[in-house]
């Protein structure tokens, strides 16, 4: 049996509800003829049960899922639009102008400098040849039994765990580098270098995480010169919904959100081990 | 290789219900594109173009959850116009930590419950004076609608063979065995598609139950 379910959590009576137990409370023939191998069903779901009992999210969770098993059980067609509904749509916005939002324009009062092929020096060279895998992860995240966690080093250095080219988007050829480590301290930190700074009149720049299509936005601060700058990563976000790097240009108008412009992006690759 | 790639999915999850799925990929495939300038952002800066690329992404959802609600094909062509014009005259109100699609979900809904208020009070109108009549059947709850439309798209874009199976197992309501049977695969991974489809539908609603 090689199908890969998340582990059984319940062995840790804090943990969720994973996705597998949640599917089997909500469709008791997921349930059935368990393999072997797998821990009695029973006891799997009693122990599920009791956690319900406790947890509002993982409720919830369990109500989402039924859903969409009634979902699933009552399919609806999706339908194209007709063809010129989008026209009867275009006509109506063109007579009602949206709030006006910011312009690419004052992105042209940038002053490249013509250096942008500089070096990218990793911050955590010292780190250089750490072995990231699976088991020293989980030492450095204390999930893994002490056993198997690797001897770590005498001295604690920042484990560098992933980089991101950040590549030109606008037309300025803004690029840059981006290095995630983690610290000591477990913390995790971000090292961003551009090749241009801001002329200080046109704003500044702002490092973000986002998702592919930018439907999910997290700032991390805000960059002011060429010197690379370290941003701390908020503790709890997860990294997987936040996979790529993403420069813009702001205006001090006083808007906390991304201003629609991004100067350079790129996605967060895992360092080679 | 797997190690280095599933690590960062683990990171920091122990907090975040919802990540425990195993189609969530941490990183980007090196194949998959990066949208230089995401649809979100471009909307939420007020780039006309960026409407009708809107449009072309979420119309046939937008249009789809009329239909389904409203059972009347003009009234959902007037919805799904009144949506978009109604998402583009505020757009300085889009949060764009939201995806765009729940954005418009939200929208949707708002639209429908108006077009309801709207026939409700047609139908008062018609009835002054006249004596009651008996009511036509009742729409279903829009909430169960929007379930529906969410999870039909989802599973559309689930793709071969889980949105088969999904379909066997609970629109058709085959057992598991006799779809395993009929797709000639191992009990085992069609339950493993099972598990692995419901969870991506269940995070689909959650992302548009807000
Ligand atoms: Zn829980």
């Amino acid at each position: 049996m090689t199908e890969q379910f998340p582990p059984n959590e319940r062995s840790d009576s804090a943990a969720h509800l994973s996705d597998h137990e949640l599917a089997m409370l909500a469709d008791p023939r997921l349930a059935e003829e368990e393999g072997a191998a797998a821990p009695p069903t029973e006891d799997r779901l009693t122990e599920a049960q009791r956690h319900l009992a406790l947890c509002a999210p993982c409720r919830e969770a369990l109500a989402a899922t039924e859903r969409a098993l009634n979902a699933l059980r009552d399919p609806v067609n999706l339908l194209e639009p007709p063809a010129g509904l989008w026209d009867r749509i275009a006509a109506e916005i063109a007579e009602t102008p949206a709030a006006p939002g910011p312009t690419g324009a004052s992105v042209h009062q940038l002053r490249p400098r013509p250096t942008p092929s500089r070096r990218w020096v990793p911050l955590a060279a010292a780190a250089a040849g750490v072995l990231i895998g699976g088991a020293a992860v989980a030492g450095v995240l204390g999930q893994g039994s002490e056993e198997e966690a690797p001897a770590e080093p005498p001295v604690a250095a920042p484990t560098v765990l992933g980089d991101a080219a950040l590549e030109p988007v606008a037309a300025e050829d803004i690029s840059g580098q981006a290095e995630m480590v983690e610290t000591e301290d477990g913390l995790l930190e971000i090292t961003v270098e551009v090749s241009e700074a801001p002329d200080p009149e046109a704003g500044y720049f702002e490092v973000w995480l986002r998702n592919e299509d930018g439907s999910r936005l997290q700032s991390l601060g805000a960059v002011t010169g060429t010197e690379s700058t370290t941003f701390q990563v908020p503790e709890g976000l997860d990294l997987s919904e936040y996979p790529v790097v993403d420069v813009s240009h702001e205006h001090f108008d006083g808007d906390p959100g991304h201003s629609g412009t991004t100067l350079a992006a790129g996605p967060m690759e895992p360092a080679d081990s | 290789m797997l190690t280095t790639s599933s690590w960062l999915l683990n990171l920091r999850t122990e907090r975040s219900r919802t990540v425990s799925a195993p189609s969530v990929k941490p990183f980007p495939d090196r194949g998959g594109a990066l949208d230089p300038q995401p649809l979100a952002m471009r909307f939420a800066a007020g780039e006309p173009a960026a409407m009708q690329d809107l449009y072309r992404q979420h119309g046939a959802f937008v249009f789809s959850l009329c239909m389904a609600a409203l059972r009347h094909r003009q009234d959902a062509e007037d919805a799904t116009q009144a949506v978009f014009t109604r998402a583009w005259r505020s757009h300085d109100t889009y949060d764009i930590t939201q995806p765009t699609g729940a954005w418009l979900t939200g929208i949707t809904r708002r639209v429908i419950a108006d077009t309801f208020a709207r026939r409700e009070r047609d139908l008062q109108a018609a009835r002054a004076g006249v004596e009651e009549q008996v009511r036509e059947d009742a729409p279903q709850p829009t909430d169960a609608v929007v379930d529906r439309v969410v999870v039909q798209q989802s599973l559309d874009a689930l793709g071969p063979p889980q949105d088969e199976i999904l379909r066997l197992a609970y629109a058709e309501d085959l057992p598991l065995k006799i779809i395993a049977e009929r797709l000639g695969m191992p009990l085992g991974t069609v339950k493993s598609h099972v598990h692995r489809g419901l969870a991506r539908m269940r995070k689909s609603l959650e992302v548009h139950s807000d």
